[in-house]
């Protein structure tokens, strides 16, 4: 027993420390990452660290543009979402999401509420059903009428490393995502402007 | 005393290795229960027992479709993205499986599926997709696919069914172009009609490709109309159950075979299909795969892989046996026969799959339709009712039926579905 409790070198005890050592390593943990700081790519598949990217370059792309010089007020836009012609599924509905945001806070630019058209239809017909007195009711007739849509497509081509004796397995992928401005007067693409991401990963053939 | 007692620890060492040679638990459990009709009962089962790490994929495989065939077409999306993802991270060679599998069998090793199957589980999705009138999500699982096709072409070209259903994905998503690349390399390897040749000419007549839309109606022969302003209903048939992988067994001495996982050869007229609207009967394009077919020619596609696994593992485990005959203690025979008892042909795979997968497209005139689906196989006859199936004008809605073996009484959640006909395991 004296042995066991003093002297370090006993087996049993060197081995429940080297245990104890080793599986520290082992804990589960969790961290918060702030997204507008680091940058994270686990693998070579989109992320949310490219869609950061993604919507700071468009964003200030569209803040800069010489459209806004050309315009008397503020443009009005209508947004019609980003078409996935990825092979994932990508939420493209917060890329558009995020640069109409973006855009918003900047105060360039005014913006109508396609996806809400639905229901402010149905609010003012409630409106006007007999619900509301008069003098609250909205005035019809008085939404704005866009300027432009914003629309864009996402892309990506992948390639993966030919079959040949390697210990890793390569993926190259590239992302494209074009956005452009289309003058609803005119039918004129107005703006334009294009983001590309390539990423390579690596994983190995043999593992555990 | 000892030497009884090694005896019984060599007898319980094989009993132990041959516990993993079967799909047991849950998994049994839950396709015990959908092939009695009961899909609600085997996902319950699936969503609350657990299933061994090795055969999770099998697990997320048999869930996806299960979902599928009792109409929850987002709880089948997030099972087979599950088992997507799976496939991904376990897309290594593990070698603590592979040595233990050296000298045991390949039971021991995570399931990694067929490439049918992982070309099935895109089928799987885009009709899911589509059934959620979601295109664009169709296509994404078209690409997905393309991408499982272009590596393993040879063994599941003669996939009719998943390649024109990545087609008309294309085509739903409004990548005409992409559909028309589809349908192209489909009808000049096929060299007929086969159900295709109508979508493929109103395709390339869409596109403008009108040379390759005279090509194509070279080999129309469908009587189905093809008027622009009908709408279409696209039923996905699914049909019988597909054959479970046997063990084939090659003995290359008295005390030395080898055990590998085969298809048994069995031949299957494919299920006839008919479809009456309102009670008249409707010309239709079907498009047929059996998936027995592509399953032996995908399995075949890994039988060198399987092949050199075996001699690696007979010389291994005869090694073995050498070393231990030398005991005089009669262990090292004992050991020997467990190593040769643990000789198993790995014959998991996804048995949930149907044994017929039918494309049936017919053309309609836009309004409320009452359905009625017919199935043929050998002397059964399956009538199925799909009640006021809203037709519009130049768009196509889709319809997923289960019949026969593992067709639960309710099909889907849109419009009721009843079954008559006699139940069996066709």
């Amino acid at each position: 027993m004296t042995l066991f409790t003093t002297n370090w070198a006993h087996p049993i005890k060197a081995t429940v420390v080297a245990l104890a050592v080793l599986t520290t390593g082992c804990a589960a943990t969790t961290k918060s990452i702030d997204p507008s700081e680091e940058t994270v790519h686990y693998d070579a598949n989109y992320d949310f660290s490219d869609k950061k990217e993604i919507v700071n370059k468009l964003t200030d792309s569209l803040l800069n543009t010489t459209l806004m010089g050309r315009e008397t007020g503020k443009p009005i836009i209508v947004t019609y979402g980003i078409s996935n012609e990825t092979a994932e599924h990508i939420n493209t509905g917060g890329i558009s999401d995020d640069i109409r945001l973006a855009l918003i806070q900047a105060g360039e630019y005014r913006f109508v509420n396609r996806k809400q058209r639905d229901n402010t239809l149905k609010e003012a017909d409630f409106q006007y059903a007999g619900f509301v007195p008069p003098e609250q009711r909205i005035t019809e007739g008085r939404q704005l009428g866009a300027n432009y849509i914003l629309a864009g497509t996402l892309r990506s081509i992948e390639k993966n490393q030919p079959r040949q004796w390697r210990l890793n397995k390569r993926k190259l992928v590239y992302y494209s995502l074009n956005l452009e401005m289309t003058n609803i007067q005119t039918g004129e693409i107005s703006w334009a402007d294009s983001v590309e991401i390539a990423r390579e990963s690596s994983r190995p053939i043999i593992g555990w | 005393m000892f030497s009884s007692l090694r005896h019984r620890a060599a007898l319980l060492c094989a009993a132990v290795l041959l516990q993993g040679c079967a799909v047991g638990g849950s998994l049994y459990d839950a396709r015990t229960q959908f092939y009695s009709g009961q899909p609600q009962a085997a996902l319950n089962t699936l969503n609350t027992e657990k299933v061994s790490s090795r055969n999770r994929l099998l697990a997320h495989l048999d869930h996806g479709l299960i979902a599928h065939t009792a109409g929850e077409y987002e709880e089948s999306i997030n099972a087979f993205k599950a088992a997507t993802a799976l496939l991904n991270k376990i897309d290594f060679v593990g070698i603590r499986e592979q040595s233990a599998s050296l000298v045991t069998n390949d039971w021991v090793t995570s399931y990694k599926g067929e490439y049918s199957e992982r070309l099935w589980i895109h089928t799987f999705q885009m009709m899911n997709f589509l059934l959620l009138n979601n295109p664009e999500g169709a296509a994404v699982e078209a690409r997905q696919a393309l991408k499982v096709y272009t590596e393993h072409g040879d063994a599941l070209k003669n996939d009719w069914y998943s390649r024109t259903l990545m087609a008309m994905s294309f085509a739903a998503a409004g990548k005409t172009d992409s559909a028309h690349i589809e349908y192209k390399k489909l009808l000049d390897e096929i060299g007929r009609d086969a159900g295709v040749a109508r979508r493929a000419w109103q395709n390339a007549k869409r596109l403008g490709r009108e040379q390759d839309a005279k090509e194509f109606k070279k080999v129309l022969t469908s009587k189905a109309s093809a008027a622009a302003k009908k709408g279409e209903l696209v039923l996905f048939v699914q049909t019988g159950s597909i054959p479970r992988k046997v063990a084939g067994e090659i003995f290359l001495d008295p005390e030395l075979f080898a055990s590998f996982p085969v298809y048994p050869d069995i031949r299957r007229a494919n299920a006839e299909l008919s479809v009456l609207a309102d009670n008249s009967n409707q010309s239709v394009d079907v498009v047929t795969t059996q998936l027995v077919d592509v399953s032996r020619k995908a399995l075949a596609a890994r039988g060198k892989q399987i092949a050199a696994k075996q001699i690696l593992r007979i010389a291994a485990k005869k090694e073995l046996a050498r070393a231990l005959e030398k005991r005089a203690d009669g262990f090292g025979g004992l050991i020997t026969a467990a190593l040769f008892i643990t000789e198993q042909a790995d014959t998991r795979s996804w048995e949930t799959l149907p044994a017929q997968l039918s494309l049936v497209q017919i053309p309609l005139d836009a309004g409320t339709h009452d359905i009625k689906l017919i199935v043929r196989t050998g002397s059964r006859q399956y009538e199925v009712s799909i009640p006021k199936v809203d037709i519009r004008s130049r768009e196509i809605t889709y319809h997923s039926v289960r019949v026969g073996s593992g067709a639960p009484r309710l099909v889907t959640k849109t419009a009721s579905t009843d079954q008559t006909g006699s139940q069996s395991n066709w």
